[in-house]
């Protein structure tokens, strides 16, 4: 498989950089609230719901609402498909990697 | 995609994950109380003079709480501050950590408080026991945390060995206020420098804590 080929097969959603930042955060922290993500990532809160709304729409990720402390709290997790869409995109990145340094004399 | 940026691309992911898997409250308030209540409880042992180990060990398990109970409040209250949960992914990888740790230091502090002699031998032993555990504890936590107090978890458990051969080759025989030095100054002294240098660390690079 040549690079060009498997850049093709790169998933967009995630390819994004404020969206894999946000994908590989909920990889290893299950669930994270939309403040822990803001602060961690510095994004503005219209970026963040951006950026969360289009994984919500691919299905990657799911948005919950609930109250703590008597104030709202929004929290995020990735679903079944997103931790399948990113473990793929980990695997396309080292299979470059991979091919980049079997090219190399 | 070029290899670099695939490359720079992986190494970003890495990171990312590593920080959201870290527990972010500050920890060195924490320090600096546990610190204030074990000198503090080291002066009102001695000041109170008791003379049964049993007491003492007691005395000293009761003081543990009353940091926990703190800490566990300090820690709510950094959390509701900063709009956080308080029970977070990481806190709960850092209770984990430190449950094996202190677990074995309660369990073993138990044989103590019978009335046989070996119970009451068996007290002197209790600090160093208590440090090593608590050392054990930190050390397995630290990989949970911005900048693992790796160092200060090594000091505990090179104090509390050192305690045990001294005792053990009767090299040290225990007077009933070395207790309350012993763990007045690892539990309250070490944890009082520790806080104070990383709250100046902190100060200095914020990023400790975020």
């Amino acid at each position: 498989m040549t690079s060009t080929s498997l850049h093709h097969q790169l998933d967009r959603v995630i390819h994004e950089k404020g969206r894999l930042a946000i994908v590989s955060m909920l990889a290893a922290a299950r669930e994270l609230s939309f403040t822990e993500i803001r602060e961690a990532l510095g994004m503005t809160d219209g970026n963040l719901i951006t950026h969360l709304k289009t994984l919500q729409y691919a299905g990657f990720l799911v948005v919950s609402k609930t109250f703590s402390n008597h104030r709202p709290l929004t929290t995020c997790s990735l679903t079944g498909d997103g931790r399948k869409a990113f473990e793929q995109y980990l695997d396309h990145m080292e299979a470059l990697v991979r091919q980049h340094r079997k090219a190399q004399p | 995609m070029p290899s670099r940026s695939a490359e720079a691309n992986l190494a970003a992911i890495r990171t990312l994950m590593e920080r959201s898997a870290l527990y972010r409250r500050a920890v060195a308030p924490l320090q600096v109380l546990a610190g204030v209540v074990g000198v503090t409880g080291a002066l009102f042992g001695v000041a109170l003079d008791m003379k049964d180990p049993r007491q003492t060990v007691m005395f000293w398990m009761f003081t543990g709480l009353v940091v926990g109970t703190f800490a566990l409040v300090l820690v709510r209250r950094q959390a509701l501050g900063a709009g956080e949960r308080f029970w977070t992914p990481p806190a709960r990888r850092v209770l984990q950590a430190v449950c094996p740790g202190f677990a074995a230091g309660a369990i073993l502090a138990v044989p103590t408080l019978s009335d046989r002699p070996m119970g009451k031998a068996m007290a002197e032993l209790v600090p160093a026991l208590w440090m090593v555990c608590y050392g054990l504890s930190m050390h397995a936590a630290a990989f949970f945390l911005p900048r693992g107090p790796q160092l200060l978890a090594w000091l505990f458990i090179a104090t509390g060995a050192a305690l045990g051969l001294a005792f053990a080759f009767s090299w040290w025989k225990p007077k009933p206020s070395d207790f309350h030095w012993c763990m007045g100054t690892a539990f309250g002294g070490y944890h009082l420098v520790s806080g104070v240098v990383l709250r100046w660390a902190e100060k200095r690079d914020p990023d400790l804590v975020s």
